[in-house]
């Protein structure tokens, strides 16, 4: 990865919450870095620290319990972190944009959704009100929405779910953005829906070239949209490639797992799914050593006691286990022996 | 097209009998509507800016499906379709407008209905009421007034008048109340009767909910939560009635009189005594046992349940928000476990957990199905895990049920546009498939399901709708061998969409077909 064609670099980000339970460590020093238009997946469990990560990125962390204690954020050449108030706010919504999970508790139910949208162009672009409200009428019709001129007069509550996400696309692309994080953009959507959304969030990626970041416990949604993949466990990152290569030889015993508790309408015939024993980590209260090791099925002593490496698969394939290298053998030859077929059958204890 | 059947006249103009089905069916639901009234359309709400039209949203709007002992229904439609509330209706937690489910050939919705026999009950009591009592009782009460007027007007025509008025007001007014008042006692009785011979069936019915967090009371332990239905189901172990105690308090009470304030004889006296004693003994051993927990918590069943569905039993004392989300849903379905049913609705079991935690769930279902032999009705919008968990899925659209048919088959072969498209738009997790696959993206969002289309429901976003989809309702007709699938532009000779020309429909041949599975 060549660090001028990058758009976001995150260089060692920790960002921890002062509870009463003491300091929880929902992000802890992670790295990762964006190419100007590429598509960066994050997937976890609920909380795995992918919306964390992405609050950070903007800032957006409620401070206090929360606090960035180290690490950079390169945006475009520029520290996040050293920017004043001032100078964060014209990068928010104008170069950095967010979509939200829930486009009903996003939108201002008081006000119009032109209102919203002009908002947004008024403050960064410096539109008149009539430039603000044709382009508003502009962006609506970008997203899809039919009869736009007489619908952008309406109120949030008007709208279907589905509408309002479009909504919350239209107002993050309206200052076109150079990143673009969607957070669980379509987990409150039905499916017919999401597939229009993911639709839209991929043509409108290939006309603007906005750099994405989308962040999703489903992995089906990251297949088919991303270029690169994180999968976060714990506050870490757990493994790093690309899309491709992850799904196709995971290098880690977690997205293993992960990928095999899916039930695949492609290949699967009703055979008993694969579970990862155990529940997610408690993240103020974290083992020492490997944090999946509870729940791993090939831990050994030494997961327990030392936290494991971040090991170099291949130029872009990353993975934090002590068996790395094994695991992602273990998966190539799985994978290019038995065309799919995993060798052993784990069904676990419920 | 004047021999087909036209929109007001819906495709289950011709209900199919109760006896059909196989007759092993362990659930038979027969043209089952539940609709919500809005209200509207009155001429107060005309007065007051209301609804100018009656709004009535049809949740469920004639649903006929079988579900065979042993096998799991899956039941898939978006948000809003109705699925939740036909898993609801057939437990009767929403009552069903109109249709009938049968469990075991009995059947559940006359639990509900009030008999005739009672507002002619009511009638005849009332009258009865008015004649004896009430008459008599006006007749008195105008005797006072008549005086009243005489001394206000004078003995006249218009004191007459007044008294004879309020004399025909009053009795009317007293009929009225008698004959309601005897018809609310009756109906009560009824329903009390009724609602007592649906929760003995309730044993073999039970639900497990979506959101396990809302569904457990937060201020009772788990080995209390799961205790209650065996109690509530098993008379040896209902908990003793307070009937007993306040007999016993009562024997307390006269002994206590006997023995220390009476005037009698020496012996006697000093047994109420003995008596007494014991009485008090045995009193503060009953209060003793209501308020220890801990001998109820350690019941052998609640432990059996508890390790059934993986949860320790030493979190037998802990509340509901000491666990974690797939946790609590291992408690919902350890409680509906508890009274060993037949038949287990689970609306969207595991919608609300993380990934590697619903393949635990679903799991878990699946083995207590093969050890338990249940039947289940599996609500969800996830198709990925409805097809896993299926044998049979049922696809809803709209208050309908669009297509039926073999899980596998579904999967790989859907014949209905809408299943087609649900199906397409179900993202697959591998890249190299998601690239190259072909993708139905529907256009627009589903209809408000009040006042839904004309016609075929689904025909406003139907890629192959044609000006007859509009005007026909489809009936669900078997396709296939057990693949049903409600749209006229197909039939058991063209079952593939997209060769049928345009414009035909030879599903309309055989519309007066209606098969229901």
């Amino acid at each position: 990865m060549s660090s001028n064609g990058n758009i976001l670099s995150v260089k060692d980000l920790k960002t921890y919450f002062e509870t009463e339970d003491g300091v929880v460590k929902a992000v802890d020093g992670i790295s990762f870095e964006l190419e100007r238009g590429e598509t960066l997946g994050i997937v976890g469990e609920s909380g795995s620290g992918k919306s964390v990560t992405n609050l950070s990125i903007i800032r957006l962390i409620p401070e206090p319990p929360g606090k960035i204690v180290s690490g950079e954020i390169i945006f475009d050449g520029e520290d996040i972190r050293a920017l004043s108030i001032e100078e964060l706010r014209k990068v928010r919504g104008k170069r950095i944009a967010m979509i939200f999970q829930d486009p009903m508790t996003s939108l201002n139910p008081f006000m119009r959704i032109s209102k919203q949208l002009m908002e947004i162009t008024v403050l960064h672009l410096g539109y008149t009100k009539d430039q603000a409200y044709e382009h508003a009428v502009k962006m609506l019709e970008t997203v899809g929405i039919p009869d736009a001129r007489a619908r952008v007069n309406s109120y949030p509550h008007e709208f279907s779910g589905g509408m309002r996400q479009r909504v919350m696309i239209a107002m993050a692309l309206s200052c076109e953005p150079e990143l673009l994080i969607a957070d669980e953009p379509t987990t409150a959507l039905d499916v017919t829906i999401q597939a229009q959304i993911l639709e839209l969030i991929k043509n409108l990626k290939r006309e603007t070239g906005t750099s994405v970041i989308l962040i999703t416990h489903d992995l089906g949604v990251v297949a088919g949209m991303t270029d690169h993949l994180i999968v976060m466990y714990a506050g870490k990152i757990f493994e790093q490639a690309p899309t491709r290569e992850l799904f196709k030889y995971p290098g880690n015993p977690y997205t293993k797992g992960l990928l095999r508790s899916v039930p695949d309408p492609a290949h699967e015939h009703g055979r008993a799914l694969y579970q990862i024993p155990g529940l997610p980590p408690d993240v103020a209260h974290l083992p020492p050593g490997c944090p999946f090791a509870p729940r791993c099925e090939r831990a050994e002593e030494i997961c327990r006691q030392e936290f494991p490496p971040f090991v170099q698969l291949n130029a872009e394939h990353f993975s934090l286990c002590h068996f790395a290298g094994e695991v992602y053998e273990a998966s190539r030859r799985e994978r290019d022996g038995k065309q799919g077929q995993p060798t052993e059958e784990q069904h676990g204890q419920v | 097209m004047s021999q087909q059947p036209n929109s007001n006249t819906p495709a289950h103009a011709m209900p199919p009998p109760l006896e059909r089905g196989k007759g092993s069916e362990l659930i038979a639901i027969r043209d089952l509507k539940v609709h919500f009234d809005l209200g509207g359309g009155g001429f107060f709400d005309r007065l007051v800016g209301g609804s100018r039209v009656r709004r009535v949203v049809k949740a469920v709007d004639g649903v006929s499906i079988d579900i065979y002992p042993g096998e799991t229904l899956g039941l898939v439609g978006e948000s809003g379709c109705g699925k939740s509330t036909l898993g609801r209706a057939i437990l009767r937690l929403t009552e069903p407008t109109s249709g009938h489910v049968l469990f075991r050939g009995q059947d559940l919705t006359l639990f509900s209905k009030i008999p005739a026999w009672v507002n002619l009950a009511g009638l005849a009591w009332g009258g009865f009421v008015w004649v004896v009592w009430l008459m008599p009782l006006a007749r008195r009460l105008t005797g006072g007034l008549n005086n009243f007027f005489i001394d206000l007007l004078g003995d006249g025509v218009r004191a007459a008048l007044l008294t004879f008025l309020s004399y025909t007001g009053l009795s009317l007014l007293f009929a009225l109340a008698a004959y309601y008042a005897a018809r609310g006692i009756m109906k009560a009785v009824a329903r009390h009767r009724s609602e007592k011979g649906m929760r003995e069936l309730r044993r073999h019915l039970q639900m497990i909910f979506q959101d396990p967090y809302a569904s457990l009371n937060p201020r009772m332990t788990v080995g209390q939560i799961l205790a209650e239905p065996i109690e509530t189901f098993s008379p040896q172990r209902r908990r003793p009635r307070y009937s007993r105690y306040v007999l016993v308090a009562l024997l307390a009470v006269v002994l206590a009189v006997v023995g220390f304030t009476g005037e009698t004889d020496g012996v006697v006296r000093t047994i109420a005594r003995i008596l007494l004693g014991f009485l008090i003994g045995w009193l503060v051993g009953l209060v003793g046992e209501k308020f220890s927990r801990g001998r109820k918590d350690m019941d052998p069943t609640v432990v059996d349940l508890m390790e059934t569905v993986g949860l320790s039993p030493r979190f037998v004392k802990r509340y509901p928000h000491e666990f974690s989300g797939g946790q609590r849903q291992r408690i919902g379905i350890a409680r509906a476990l508890a009274v060993n049913p037949d038949f287990i609705v689970a609306d969207e079991p595991i919608s609300a957990l993380d990934v590697s935690i619903q393949a635990q769930i679903m799991n878990l279902m699946e083995r207590l199905q093969r050890e338990k032999n249940l039947t289940y009705l599996f609500i969800s919008h996830d198709l990925r895990a409805i097809r896993h968990v299926s044998d049979r899925v049922a696809v809803m659209y709209l208050g309908k049920l669009v297509e039926i048919a073999d899980a596998r088959v579904i999967y790989d072969e859907p014949l209905m546009p809408y299943t087609k498209a649900l199906i397409s738009a179900v993202p697959v997790p591998d890249p190299e498939i998601e690239a190259t696959r072909q993708r139905v993206v529907l256009e627009g969002d589903v209809p408000s399901p009040i006042n839904p289309p004309q016609g075929c429901r689904f025909h406003t976003r139907c890629p192959y709708a044609i000006e007859a989809c509009k005007e026909v309702v489809p009936p669900l007709a078997e396709i296939k061998p057990n693949h049903f699938a409600a749209c006229i532009r197909i039939s058991p000779e063209q079952p593939h969409i997209e060769s049928v020309a345009p414009g035909d429909a030879p599903g309309l041949r055989d519309a007066q077909r209606v098969i229901a599975t």
